[in-house]
């Protein structure tokens, strides 16, 4: 905390030297089309062209918030940052307003009975090495996910056949609604998997741009893939610098040394605020959820309402500052499954709650019941931003007359949240990891999941989880989801805190680099320009 | 002769040191909430699910007991095998050994840039004692000292690379990407050193002997290169060679503000994704760096004062 308010401070009066105004630029998002139900099919991919065909060159600096030890994108999360990098792409891809569009696949249809997906793959595809993509090469490609990402190894338990050189079909034993949403995750990337001689320094793939050079968790520089399939490639190539630190980060952008980056923090928003002409900042609600569990086996019904009443997240996210924007829900409001609701903070319903159960203020100003002073344990860890949020909230707790304490700890999965000794525990995750409500509900709602640590049962909510689990139709998904995420609400058992925007920072011009997307594996394209 | 004694009990008392500091940083992280299955798993923050989290500690044998794991690394390093990093799968001698080679060069740059820049103020200002250059250094020692390197670093970037635009704040390994961690770390240290070499000079100066080589007609100038520099060298050798040592794994921060891939950077990750194979990995190269460290110092300070024995001193 000491190192951070140093920086602060330095930084600080480097932008009050530095830079004056304060006007905001934050461009509209872009627009994709809606995948539809469970059909999808693209015929315009290959005419996203520039007009001419021309290149206009140039090398990208950028910085990357993280960096591996590998470029493999079957491998632990690699493929994020070759997404980033502009090296690898999915069958499908994640539209801005969270469908699912293809992009190496022209289309995936359902059958009937649910249980079998055909996909046909689009005829020109090509690797960087000029080997064109076919159902066959696919089907390896999945498999070998299965076989070497624990996360994805129940494709094991589905059955991939070929049927023709672009189509091939997936079955799976049970009807299996999010099979395209999968399939646009970055980690399915296609790689030519016969013809890769190191998969970990330099997998052949089909993005707009090929690995130039690599450095293990260090500097990644990426050219231009002369083969692309999709047609012109701006830019001549990138350069990705992994750079944690926030305010070093600030001063190369400042310094002309890099040209854009992502997740920027607050004082980094004020700075580039300040000079609209240099620097466009773009801030989508992304997809990372702050929330916390309220633990019915400490808390009473009303201490739970009272405290939800209370919590203003409005006011935390204005301490932090733009970087987040106020939940109702853990899903964007923008989604289809993002329409819920929740009471508007009122102190004073809260305070009749407890009044109500019987609690009564003593003469430290705070709530007992029985003699024994409300004092609720705050559990949190100084990560995502959750350590402002647990001041918050003890702050706002205390002047409505409840008592808290904070207890901070380094990992929460092995600690409060392994042993349920919470009253309120903070976490932070990403909540729609591709589209689709069903895969966060599935983990924190449903019984004997790995986040039902806080007593939350439901038989209503486990039997709308079944359906949801089994439900094809996009429609009735957003309906089932929204459902199920409102008795979370009403039963009082979370607080959706923020979500976090994906903030993205471009300088003098740069354009396209997946700074209108919510997802945070977007960043460079064939159509990332430096505009100038 | 003497000096080859003194190696070989050094080697053979680094052998249960390498056992003792091993063992204990493998119980530590053994211990520490979470394991490497957890913190891989859960890296970008996408829910775990236990069935995933079971099947990702059984493949890289977490599940098995404490002693059985250690054992197990203990004798792979008996084969020269530092083992697989848990959290990529890479050999860690793999891993470390570029990030090892650049902070060698950090903390060697660090330490030469210290040298020069304390031991020339310190001379200057025993020279020109309680003089106006004297109270200057003095001051400006006192404030390198107190200021931390972070703090150091973001003001020498915003003068330096925003203001004069003289350095590049990404420093990227080159000579003069260089410039700004190696200033970073050198003046806080040079700080430090300035006082110490100072006080060991006038400590020096103080002795008997050179108020008879004053009386003798001697010039300060000379009495200072040829006496009380020598003198006041030897004790100021262990502190050098300590932080030389520091340098090594505590750089962390410099390397993280300036984007540079070093060892230190590379101990804090493993650390936080309790990946023990590389967390030891780096103990042992700790361990083995302030050995050779402390036994160079040794026999420096043989060489330097000849009436220290170096088998007679109780290291």
């Amino acid at each position: 905390m000491k190192k951070k308010t140093g920086m602060c401070a330095a930084l600080s009066l480097t932008a009050a030297i530095a830079l004056t105004g304060c006007n905001g630029n934050t461009p509209d998002a872009g627009q994709n089309v809606d995948a539809g139900n469970d059909v999808v099919s693209d015929n315009t991919a290959t005419d996203t062209t520039v007009a001419d065909g021309g290149s206009e060159g140039g090398i990208l600096y950028a910085a990357a918030n993280f960096a591996y030890s590998s470029l493999d994108p079957h491998k632990e999360y690699y493929a994020w940052y070759d997404t980033l990098y502009g090296m690898t792409e999915s069958l499908f891809v994640m539209g801005d307003d969270f469908s699912v569009v293809p992009k190496l696949a022209e289309s995936g249809e359902i059958s009937d009975d649910g249980l079998t997906w055909t996909i046909v793959l689009k005829d020109n595809v090509t690797f960087s090495n000029g080997n064109s993509l076919n159902a066959d090469m696919a089907v390896k490609n999945l498999e070998r996910l299965a076989e070497i990402n624990e996360r994805f190894s129940y494709f094991d338990e589905f059955e991939m056949e070929v049927v023709d050189d672009k189509t091939f079909t997936i079955t799976t034993p049970d009807v299996y609604p999010t099979m395209l949403n999968d399939l646009a995750y970055p980690e399915f990337a296609m790689i030519d998997v016969d013809n890769t001689e190191d998969f970990d320094a330099a997998p052949v793939c089909t993005g707009p741009f090929k690995i130039k050079s690599f450095e293990p968790e260090g500097t990644v520089e990426v050219e231009k893939n002369e083969n692309y399939w999709d047609g012109n490639v701006n830019l001549d190539g990138a350069v990705f610098y992994y750079m944690q630190d926030a305010d070093a980060k600030s001063m190369a952008m400042i310094n002309g040394e890099i040209q854009a980056e992502t997740g920027a923090t607050s004082s980094e928003i004020e700075l580039y605020n300040a000079d609209p002409d240099k620097y466009a900042l773009y801030t989508v609600p992304a997809t990372r959820l702050q929330f916390y569990l309220l633990n019915e086996n400490t808390l009473d019904d009303e201490v739970r309402e009272a405290v939800n009443l209370i919590v203003d997240n409005e006011e935390i996210a204005s301490f932090l500052g733009g970087t987040t924007t106020p939940a109702v829900g853990p899903f964007s409001a923008d989604s289809a499954y993002g329409k819920v609701t929740k009471p508007a903070v009122d102190v004073s319903a809260a305070t009749a709650a407890l009044e109500g159960a019987g609690y009564t203020l003593n003469a430290d100003g705070f709530y007992e019941k029985d003699g024994k002073e409300l004092d609720l344990n705050i559990c949190y860890y100084a990560s995502r931003s959750l350590d402002t949020c647990a001041i918050v909230m003890q702050e706002e707790l205390g002047r409505a007359g409840i008592k808290s304490h904070l207890t901070v700890e380094e990992d929460p999965d092995a600690t409060y949240l392994a042993t349920g000794d919470f009253d309120i525990a903070l976490y932070c995750m990403i909540a729609d990891r591709a589209g689709d409500p069903y895969y966060f509900l599935n983990s924190t709602l449903r019984e004997g999941s790995y986040y039902d640590v806080c007593g939350f049962d439901s038989d209503e909510c486990e039997k709308l989880l079944d359906e949801l689990k089994y439900e094809t139709d996009n429609s009735k998904r957003a309906e089932l989801a929204n459902k199920i995420v409102q008795i979370a609400i009403d039963d009082n058992a979370f607080g959706y805190i923020g979500l976090f925007n994906k903030t993205t920072v471009l300088r003098d011009g740069v354009t396209g680099y997946g700074e209108t997307s919510p997802f945070d594996f977007y960043g460079l394209t064939a159509d990332t320009s430096l505009g100038k | 002769m003497k000096t080859g004694k003194l190696i070989f009990k050094r080697i053979l008392q680094i052998i249960p040191l390498y056992i003792g500091i091993t063992f204990l940083t493998f119980l530590l992280v053994y211990i520490t909430p979470g394991d490497a299955a957890e913190k891989k798993l859960s890296s970008q923050g996408v829910a775990l699910s236990q069935e995933i989290l079971d099947a990702t500690r059984e493949k890289m044998g977490l599940n098995r007991p404490f002693i059985v794991q250690y054992g197990d690394w203990f004798f792979s390093v008996f084969r020269g095998d530092l083992g697989y990093s848990l959290k990529d799968g890479r050999p860690v001698t793999d891993k470390m050994i570029a990030p090892f080679g650049r902070t060698v060069i950090l903390a060697s740059l660090t330490m030469a840039v210290s040298l020069v820049l304390s031991f020339a103020a310190a001379f200057f200002s025993v020279l020109h004692r309680s003089g106006f250059f004297d109270r200057v250094m003095r001051v400006i020692s006192f404030i390198f000292n107190s200021l931390p390197g972070f703090v150091i670093s973001v003001l020498l970037m915003y003068f330096l690379c925003i203001k004069v635009n003289a350095f590049p704040v990404i420093s990227n390994g080159s000579a003069k990407g260089m410039v700004l961690p190696v200033l970073s770390l050198a003046l806080p240290l040079s700080g430090r050193f300035f006082r110490q070499f100072r006080s060991e000079m006038l400590e020096e100066i103080s002795k008997p002997y050179v108020a008879e080589m004053k009386m003798r007609g001697l010039k300060d100038i000379t009495i200072m290169t040829g006496s009380i520099l020598r003198g006041a060298a030897a004790p100021v050798i262990t502190i050098v060679g300590l932080a030389f040592g520091t340098l090594l794994g505590g750089s962390v921060v410099i390397e993280t503000i300036f984007s540079y891939p070093g060892i230190g950077k590379l101990a804090m990750d493993a650390i936080s994704d309790r990946d023990y194979a590389v967390v030891q990995g780096f103990v042992l190269i700790c361990a083995t760096v302030y050995s050779l460290v402390n036994l160079c110092t040794d026999i420096a300070y043989s060489v330097l004062d000849p009436r220290v024995k170096t088998d007679e001193r109780d290291y």
